[in-house]
């Protein structure tokens, strides 16, 4: 441990900062808040390894692989990857953090590896946070790898913080993860604390700031030039730091330190951004008999419609995606998709979409109960026009998008489609059907990639079709494709321009794999 | 004598604006039109040009005849504007690498492949028997339904169809929309419906001799398009030209 006396010469000895604004911002002058019963206990269920166990639950994985098999998470460190975690089987056979790939496998032959997944480990994060919200309403996700829970209110509902504690712990490791808990009165102590590993509970103040103190400075998130120059200085513990007159820290590394500092010990409320529940709508009616034909429930769903729309325009907000469930008999349910291009909260829009999927459903038994939910509610925005350039939208009409629904609706999820080019020479790879569900026109033209400045048919073929070499007369100007010999469809054709015996001029090919056998490409229509 | 005649006449007739003259397009009003990119074709044409909206009826025997070549500058029209041009129940794929080598932006290419009649999809449940018997649908219902709808929206452009058994009312009710919706619609088939209501009426077939042994013939590798005009409202000749594409 540093002597505060030999700390305090190095603070002398230091240089000087560069140019800062004075303190004055933040009240350097005041000593620390007294202490007192914290009014606020923080839960943070912190995840250390959810990087492997996201991995590990994909029903993929799971299929594939048997549990007990060495598996490993990577991640680039300067371009290259390396081992960020690994299982218990991979642990057992020496793959340890930081190793290069090479070496990983080098050790341990069957290792699986896989990249690190940052959007599935947010989306389990949030899928947590939702099954946590019923220990508490002030949630937050604002740590990495951690959710934080305002718990001091729900002790008495849950029995205690040690009920609390291990009801959350089964619950966690009932879904395959083992977080550890640790209880503080402050957001960021418990997060620190829980990311050191340890499973602890504090319940007062003064407390905290002895436990906090045998920290090393390292475990805090400080910037490394900061880290750098507390460590040159001879600080390593948070105590130190603390020993040290607010005054000076602020003026020589800055206001932020202290704020960490403040934060830790909870003597500065520190404000999170709540987790808050995705909004949902739903709405039940029972009939007053089973109905078989819609047409005799519409005024039903009709109304079901209208109060969404209500529910919408109460909250400025719009759907993008409807689903009517019918209830039969015997418990049976079927269910209707009604997807949009855009969000919309416009009922003479819902409604003509509803009927229009409706009008091509044929209904496998007769209803008793018409159920309408909704979660995919957003923010309504307004159809947006360049200032400059009001004719040129970026975005398609609204009455163009409805009539695109209402086609999708009836054509059904697939039908509305629109080409795009792809950098290859194969002509039955260069371009490729995307289903139509664009809002925005993307600026794509600069970037349409131009593979060939050849002469191409404007009609294509799906498949090349043989052909019969007497019904054409071929000329012998010939261009070779060549291409593919990556993947599993090598090609290696001759293409020559023909004329058939409908005086249509086609693209013809000669496969020279299985030489003298010649194929029908397209049509220069 | 005709010279003394002549002018006398013509004023007479220009006196009448309610006079139709049948070959002359001095007198009547000249309608906005795109170019064919071809003289001799906008000379044939009744107003000089392709007409900007409306029904066009394409008979191709055999496709790929050069349809496409000459539908092109419809296409680069439309593309210009940000409207849409739509493909529905196409016979083949239409080759992406040279609409973009021609300049057109595939952002605005909307394809609407052959369209599943929902006769077809309710043939799987149980309730088709009793359904079909009083709605036996047609092949095209969707295809026109959907056509229709495009038309009468005015952001919609160029609308294309092969549809497979079109019939005159059919025809009658997408001439409707897409003279109400400023758009235009060209139906292509492969055998002519006769007394049809479209406006324009147009043949393609290709020049090439099916007799003649095309190998001694050094032309036979490049035929030229045959463009007959069947029928065209406002010219009265039905005349025939050939274009080398």
């Amino acid at each position: 441990m540093a002597n505060p006396r030999q700390a305090q010469l190095a603070l002398a000895l230091a240089p000087p900062p560069p140019k800062k604004p004075p303190a004055a911002a933040y009240k350097v002058s005041s000593s620390n808040p007294a202490p007192s019963s914290s009014k606020q206990l923080w839960l943070c269920i912190y995840f250390p390894y959810l990087a492997l166990e996201v991995i590990a639950q994909r029903a993929d994985f799971q299929s594939i692989h048997n549990p007990q098999k060495p598996l490993a998470i990577t991640e680039e460190i300067k371009g290259r990857p390396h081992i960020l975690m690994a299982s218990r089987s991979a642990l057992a056979a020496g793959v340890t953090a930081g190793l290069s790939t090479a070496s990983a496998l080098a050790l341990c032959p069957e290792l699986t590896l896989c990249p690190r997944q940052p959007e599935e480990e947010q989306q389990t994060l949030q899928a947590l946070a939702q099954w946590s919200y019923q220990f508490t309403p002030c949630l937050s996700l604002e740590f990495p790898q951690a959710l934080l829970l305002e718990v001091k209110s729900s002790l008495l509902l849950f029995g205690g913080l040690d009920n609390l504690s291990q009801y959350i712990l089964e619950g966690c490791q009932q879904r395959g993860y083992r977080p550890c808990l640790t209880v503080t009165p402050s957001p960021k102590a418990s997060w620190v604390l829980a990311r050191a590993g340890g499973n602890i509970q504090i319940n007062q103040i003064d407390a905290l700031r002895s436990t906090l103190g045998q920290l090393p400075l390292s475990s805090l998130d400080l910037p490394p030039r900061t880290l750098q120059r507390l460590h040159k200085t001879g600080l390593t513990n948070l105590r130190d730091l603390w020993r040290l007159p607010r005054a000076d820290l602020a003026r020589r590394y800055g206001q932020d330190l202290l704020k960490i500092l403040d934060q830790m010990s909870a003597s500065q409320h520190q404000l999170l951004t709540t987790f808050e529940q995705p909004l949902t709508f739903s709405t039940e009616q029972d009939l007053p008999i089973a109905m078989e034909n819609w047409k005799l429930f519409w005024p039903a769903i009709q109304h079901q419609l209208e109060t969404l729309i209500r529910f919408l325009h109460n909250r400025n907000a719009a759907t993008a995606h409807l689903e009517l469930s019918f209830f039969h008999a015997y418990g049976a349910r079927s269910e209707l998709m009604i997807s949009l291009r855009t969000p919309s909260q416009s009922l003479a829009n819902l409604m003509l979409l509803v009927r229009e999927r409706l009008d091509h459903y044929t209904l496998p038994a007769s209803v008793i109960t018409v159920q309408l939910c909704t979660h995919a509610i957003e923010p309504y925005r307004t159809q947006e026009r360049d200032l400059f350039q009001p004719n040129s939208t970026h975005k398609i009409d609204e009455n163009w998008a409805n009539l695109l629904d209402q086609l999708q609706a009836r054509l059904g999820p697939n039908s509305i489609q629109t080409l795009q080019l792809n950098e290859d020479h194969r002509p039955e790879c260069a371009q490729h059907y995307i289903r139509y569900d664009g809002v925005e026109l993307k600026p794509s033209k600069a970037s349409t990639p131009q593979t060939t400045t050849k002469l191409r048919p404007y009609w294509l073929l799906p498949q090349p079709r043989a052909l019969r070499l007497c019904d054409y007369t071929i000329d012998p100007q010939s261009e070779r494709i060549e291409s593919g010999w990556w993947d599993q469809h090598p090609i290696r054709r001759d293409y020559h321009t023909a004329i058939d015996r409908n005086g249509s001029r086609c693209w013809v090919f000669q496969d020279l794999r299985q030489p003298k056998r010649w194929y029908l490409q397209g049509f220069f229509g | 004598m005709n010279t003394l005649d002549s002018p006398t006449l013509e004023q007479l007739i220009h006196s009448q604006p309610h006079l139709w003259r049948g070959h002359s397009r001095a007198s009547h009003h000249l309608a906005p039109v795109i170019n064919t990119g071809f003289p001799k074709l906008n000379k044939a044409l009744p107003d000089g040009g392709w007409p900007t909206h409306g029904l066009m009826e394409w008979i191709v025997p055999h496709w790929g005849v050069g349809e496409l070549s000459l539908l092109l500058p419809l296409l680069l029209h439309f593309n210009l504007q940000s409207r849409w041009c739509s493909w529905l129940c196409a016979p083949y794929s239409p080759c992406a690498q040279t609409l973009a080598q021609q300049g057109l932006d595939l952002r605005y290419l909307l394809l609407i492949p052959k369209v599943q009649s929902s006769a077809s999809a309710l043939k799987q449940t149980k309730k088709y028997t009793q359904r079909a018997k009083h709605s036996e649908q047609h092949p095209d219902q969707n295809l026109f339904w959907s056509m229709e709808k495009l038309l009468a929206n005015p952001t919609c452009g160029i609308t294309l169809a092969w549809p497979q058994q079109p019939t005159l009312q059919h025809l009658r009710r997408i001439h409707l929309a897409a003279t109400n919706g400023h758009n235009l619609a060209v139906v292509f088939q492969q055998k002519a419906l006769t007394n049809t209501p479209t406006p324009l009426r147009i043949k393609l077939t290709s020049s090439a001799n099916q007799n003649e042994n095309p190998n001694s013939n050094p032309q036979a590798l490049r035929p030229s398009l045959k463009v007959e005009i069947l029928k065209a409202r406002g010219s009265l000749s039905s005349r025939s030209l050939q274009l080398d594409l």
